[in-house]
């Protein structure tokens, strides 16, 4: 350039001094030399040009800028825009989404008009009228950036946005912005406006994890999009241009002052009146905290759905994210928010119990709760630990605890089944079977006592007694078939809970007593369908196993004496529950298992608190004091809001007899229980079958006390 | 003939001494005061319903020069001392403590009257239930003694019992003691009738000898009966030393600690086999054992009890830890026990039910009673006679109690066998003696 400028100024400035004829030659003769000149010059400069346009050409098609547009473009066009798959709980209402991206797919024609327009008005005005490119903006932002020498207006339209987003890298390149031009106006060839604004309010990122206005304004406002105010669509239209810096949550001004920008481009576009701006601009924008309804709701139950699905749809589950599909379960989210608020009320207790222990590192008082429908074997509620966040590890689902007490039904399932009944005496003496050597619990092992004293009280080695009686063999098929699925071992043990199971397995068994011998395996289940509506899964297209474990009468029986745990028994602090609800404690060697499992008609809840390091609870710890609390919090709650007790049934071959709970014999003031009619309680309880033994009142056996 | 026992008088008229004018003197004189004092308790109209009564209080030391007046005198003195109606008077508290024991034992007696010949002994028998208070007891005895004029007295519980002592002993009434504890009346008017505690306390002893056993600690229930000990200790003497500990049985807490601190005593001492004796019922004693083996390490202990081990719960599930352990009891065989009693034997011979086991105790003394009243009612003994002629009888009419063998021993308590059992495995065994496995 410098030698072309010293070139002209030779020219004009160093013309040496002649005569007027030779100085009229001369310039003749220099017009031809210039003439000469000037043509070499023109041939330097177009070769100099052709040279840089063959290096940009070279240039451009290095950086694949002239590439196949078709391939590109068929994302776009075929795109499918990713939606979360929902879950709804047993009413419909939704309770959780499986997504890897928070998508809440809305097709163009659900969006509000605002929305559009609050878009459109700040982002691309024209869009209804450029092919892609809207040259006058880019000039101006060529020129904003010529002058101020950087990038502060992008000038890109809402089509060259979407391609640079959905197919293209964020790099501020020519070559990238000369492809974004190129594809766009490819993409307004091959898609419909209403389309191009489809896939961007749809899959562009909105902060807070969120994509799409759809699950913008979920993350936002809590609320649908359809639901939304002008105020509300002007704030969402503003983040399009940076999420994170006008994120409502992190930079409250900042969003509020970019949505009055918003709004003030919308009165400019025409879309919106000053007076409803000025309305807008007053209205309080109210941000719902954001914590993600996954985390809120039923957190546990869904990673359990989670793996349901898997199970159900094979390799299909394992991409049950962002498949936009519909997920029914069995949950009932007015049961899980009271097992939620349960959770809260028993929370303090626990953290004062924890405070009090020696716990290890990362090692922490949890606890957990589920609740099942009997007669239908569905999950109502599902708490796996105490928060979520915390920990994820579902308890009520993958842990697999020692049921210590609450295990005893099953036994007693048997000794009913017998012939036995509540007033029948047991042994009630230490044992040492080969080493081992079970202990009650508050060391009550001198007398023998009725069968309703030992359930009532949670004896351990009358239990045991019986269990020798029965064999193991009967003891794990009869647990088997009330719907424990944990393996269980051949010992002796496993009448008292010596064993390991899921809440599940408990909850099976209390479900099979409250719904007189029959048990539904749980399920959550209903339905999957897919985006499409197409069934995946549909539970009631499969036939119902019901097993009728035992009679009807033997439940029924069994139950009033689980009641009777309530009136007089390890659960007598909520003895007012005992018309209605049926229970029983469970607690494992040094308490470090605490569980309460307990039923209405139509209610099964089974409570446990202990330490994901098995960790010993504390002399005072058991299920009644640990357990029992947030089972009373839950039932009640249940019972006197969306779950009312129903009335239990007796079947016409049972009575009621009341009896003195030490003795068997009948008596005024006892405790009453359900007897088969010919097997009332007499005088004398002895059962010689099962080695009972007569105890007389005031004087020891074989005691030789007549009067003194 | 007068004979003195003690600082109490006692008569023995025989008809041979009607005729001695010293011995009506002496009569007067001593036996006088005896009768007074038993018709006492009796109210004013009662003792009016007594002619011979008014009759002594007229009579003189010097009617007895009178030979048809002497013979008068001692003939009202015969009446009241040797005539008796062929009744048994039985004094019972309003309610017993144990009222089902209670009418078991009064069942058999009854029972065992009609096997022996009495054809209606609700006829026999005159029951009374008063208060416990002495005097109570002391009134009605009087009056089944004057106005029943019944050949003996039963008596249970122990302070009516002792009332009962009394009264024989100034009444010369033969009276049967239903209980271990009553002292015996010096006259040798008291009979016991109860399970052999000092044949039990002689068994026990014999084990501890066996194996040369100085100290035996005894674990027993606060508050209850320790007849067995109490022999044990009058028996035994100074060859052997009992360390008591009790327990409140309602306590599981004291229970253990009293224990453990029992077993921790033993292993104190220097003895290297000690015996330990619990007398307590088998549901406590599989209790004490677990904590005595787990507090008393490698000491060689000798576990010993009493019947009220006796049950198939003891053995049934096994427990390790009375593995050879000997326990005394008075009965041994449940197939032996007294025809009538009708034992039940599911299993082995050695147990009966649960409702047998503990019915046979009571009505084996009823049976005991029965058995011997009724010799008492078929034989012509007078009244005053009836505890000398008992003294000499000797078992014939039954399979239980040792054909041959007296019924009483010196002590005056009826004589009942006793057994050792040993434990072996799920079961107990009869054993001979008492050494230790």
């Amino acid at each position: 350039m410098q030698t072309f400028l010293w070139m002209i100024n030779g020219l004009r400035y160093h013309t040496p001094s002649l005569s007027c004829g030779q100085h009229k030659l001369y310039e003749r003769s220099q017009r031809v030399r210039m003439r000469q000149q000037q043509g070499g010059f023109l041939v330097t400069i177009a070769g100099v040009m052709l040279a840089i346009i063959m290096f940009c050409g070279w240039y451009l098609w290095d950086e694949g800028v002239f590439q196949s547009e078709e391939e590109q473009i068929a994302k776009l066009t075929s795109a499918i825009v990713p939606n979360s798959s929902v879950v709804f709980d047993r009413n419909g209402e939704k309770i959780g989404e499986y997504y890897n991206f928070y998508h809440v797919f809305i097709p163009y024609a659900q969006i509000p008009k605002t929305m559009v327009d609050a878009l459109l008005s700040v982002e691309d005005r024209k869009f209804f009228e450029h092919k892609g490119v809207n040259w006058r903006s880019m000039g101006r932002a060529f020129l904003a950036i010529a002058t101020s020498g950087r990038f502060r207006q992008g000038g890109s339209t809402i089509t060259m946005q979407l391609v640079k987003n959905y197919l293209l890298t964020r790099e501020k390149k020519v070559s990238r912005k000369l492809r974004e031009i190129i594809l766009s106006y490819y993409v307004e060839k091959n898609l419909s406006k209403e389309r191009i604004l489809e896939l961007y309010l749809n899959t562009m990122y909105m902060g807070h994890g969120a994509y799409g206005v759809g699950a913008a304004s979920q993350t936002y406002f809590g609320r649908p999009l359809d639901q939304l105010n002008v105020h509300e669509f002007a704030l969402l239209a503003g983040l399009f241009q940076a999420p994170s810096a006008y994120d409502p949550h992190k930079n409250p001004d900042m969003a509020i002052k970019r949505q009055r920008v918003v709004i003030d481009t919308m009165v400019v576009s025409g879309v919106l009146p000053q007076t409803d701006a000025a309305a807008a601009k007053n209205r309080k924008l109210e941000f719902k905290p954001w914590t993600p309804l996954n985390e809120t709701v039923a957190p546990f139950f869904l990673t359990w759905v989670r793996q349901l699905v898997s199970e159900k749809l094979g390799d299909e589950g394992e991409t049950i994210n962002d498949r936009g599909m519909k997920i029914y379960t069995s949950l009932d989210k007015k049961l899980q928010d009271i097992a939620n608020t349960s959770m809260q009320h028993t929370k303090e207790q626990l953290l004062a119990i924890q405070s009090s222990l020696k716990l290890k590192k990362n090692d922490r008082v949890e606890s957990a709760l589920v609740a099942v429908d009997p007669t239908t074997g569905s999950v109502l509620a599902m708490n796996g630990g105490r928060e979520f966040k915390e920990s994820q590890f579902n308890r009520a689902v993958a842990s697999k605890r020692s049921p210590g007490s609450a295990f005893k039904p099953v036994v007693y399932s048997l000794a009913l089944e017998k012939n036995m009944s509540w007033a029948d005496l047991v042994f009630v003496s230490p044992l040492n079977l080969g080493g081992y050597k079970p202990k009650n619990h508050d060391g009550e092992d001198m007398t023998e006592v009725t069968l309703i004293k030992a359930l009532a009280r949670s004896m351990n080695t009358p239990v045991v007694t019986l269990a020798q009686k029965f064999g193991i063999k009967n003891i794990i098929e009869r647990a088997v078939a009330m719907g424990v699925k944990s393996d269980m071992p051949d010992e002796i043990g496993i009448a008292i809970g010596g064993f390991s199971c899921s809440m599940l397995d408990i909850a099976r068994i209390y479900a099979t007593i409250a719904n007189d011998g029959v048990l539904f395996d749980t399920w959550a289940i209903q339905k999957i369908v897919d985006r499409d509506d197409k069934v995946l899964f549909d539970a009631s297209l499969i036939p119902v196993k019901a097993n009728q474990v035992f009679s009807r009468e033997i439940a029924q029986m069994l139950r009033s004496g689980l009641q009777s745990v309530l009136t007089v028994g390890t659960a007598s602090s909520v003895a007012d529950l005992a018309p209605v609800a049926a229970g029983k404690t469970g607690t494992s060697d040094d308490s470090r298992d605490n569980w309460f499992a307990g039923f209405t008609r139509n209610t099964v809840v089974v409570t446990w608190v202990g330490t994901d390091g098995h960790a010993p609870m504390g002399k005072a710890a058991s299920g009644s004091a640990l357990a029992l609390p947030q089972w009373n919090d839950f039932i009640r709650q249940t019972i006197n809001g969306p779950r009312a007790a129903e009335p239990w049934t007796n079947s016409e071959e049972l009575a009621f007899a009341t009896f003195d709970p030490d003795y068997g014999t009948p008596a005024e003031h006892g405790v009453t229980a359900l007897f088969r009619k010919d097997h009332l309680p007499k005088a004398s309880q002895a059962s010689e079958d099962i080695k009972t033994i007569q105890r007389e009142k005031g004087g020891s056996y074989r005691g030789l006390k007549i009067d003194d | 003939m007068i004979q003195s026992d003690g600082n109490v008088q006692t008569i023995n008229m025989a008809p041979r001494h009607y005729m001695v004018a010293e011995h009506c003197v002496d009569v007067l004189n001593k036996v006088t005061p005896n009768l007074y004092a038993s018709v006492a308790p009796l109210s004013q109209d009662q003792r009016d319903r007594l002619p011979w009564l008014k009759r002594i209080a007229q009579y003189k030391t010097t009617d007895c020069e009178n030979f048809h007046r002497r013979g008068t005198i001692m003939k009202d003195f015969d009446h009241i001392y040797a005539d008796h109606d062929d009744k048994i008077g039985v004094i019972l508290p309003p309610v017993a403590a144990n009222e089902a024991a209670l009418q078991l034992i009064l069942g058999e007696l009854s029972a065992a009257l009609k096997r022996n010949g009495t054809l209606y002994p609700e006829r026999v028998i005159i029951t009374r239930r008063v208060d416990k208070r002495e005097d109570a007891s002391l009134r009605a005895a009087a009056e089944l003694i004057h106005l029943n004029r019944v050949s003996l007295l039963i008596g249970i519980n122990s302070t009516q019992t002792q009332a009962l002592a009394k009264i024989a002993d100034v009444a010369q009434v033969p009276v049967f003691m239903v209980n271990p504890t009553t002292p015996h009346a010096k006259t040798r008017q008291t009979m016991r009738i109860y399970p052999p505690i000092a044949a039990l306390a002689r068994k026990l002893l014999d084990v501890y000898r066996a194996n040369g056993i100085t100290h035996t600690t005894v674990l027993y229930p606060r508050g209850s009966d320790l007849d067995l000990l109490d022999q044990l200790k009058k028996i035994g003497g100074k060859s052997i030393y009992f360390m008591e500990s009790s327990y409140d049985p309602s306590s599981p807490t004291d229970i253990l600690n009293s224990t453990r601190g029992a077993t921790q005593r033993m292993a104190m001492l220097s003895s290297p086999t000690q015996g330990v004796l619990i007398l307590d019922n088998f549901k406590m004693v599989r209790h004490l054992v677990n904590i005595i083996r787990g507090a008393a390490g490698s000491m060689k202990l000798v576990l010993t009890g009493n019947q009220q081990w006796r049950s198939p719960a003891l053995v049934h599930p096994r427990e390790e830890g009375l593995e050879g352990a000997l326990f005394v009891d008075f009965i041994g065989s449940y197939a032996d026990v007294p025809s009538g009693l009708a034992a039940p034997i599911p299993e082995s011979p050695f147990f009966t039910t649960a409702q047998a086991a503990s019915r046979i105790d009571y009505q084996i003394i009823g049976h005991r009673l029965g058995t011997l009243a009724a010799q008492v009612l078929r034989s012509p003994w007078s009244r005053q006679r009836i505890a000398v002629e008992l003294q000499s009888l000797t078992n014939s009419w039954d399979n239980y109690f040792p054909v041959g063998a007296p019924a009483f021993d010196a002590q005056r308590d009826s004589s009942w066998p006793a057994f050792m059992f040993k434990v072996e495995g799920e079961s107990i065994q009869l054993s001979q003696n008492g050494s230790s496995p």
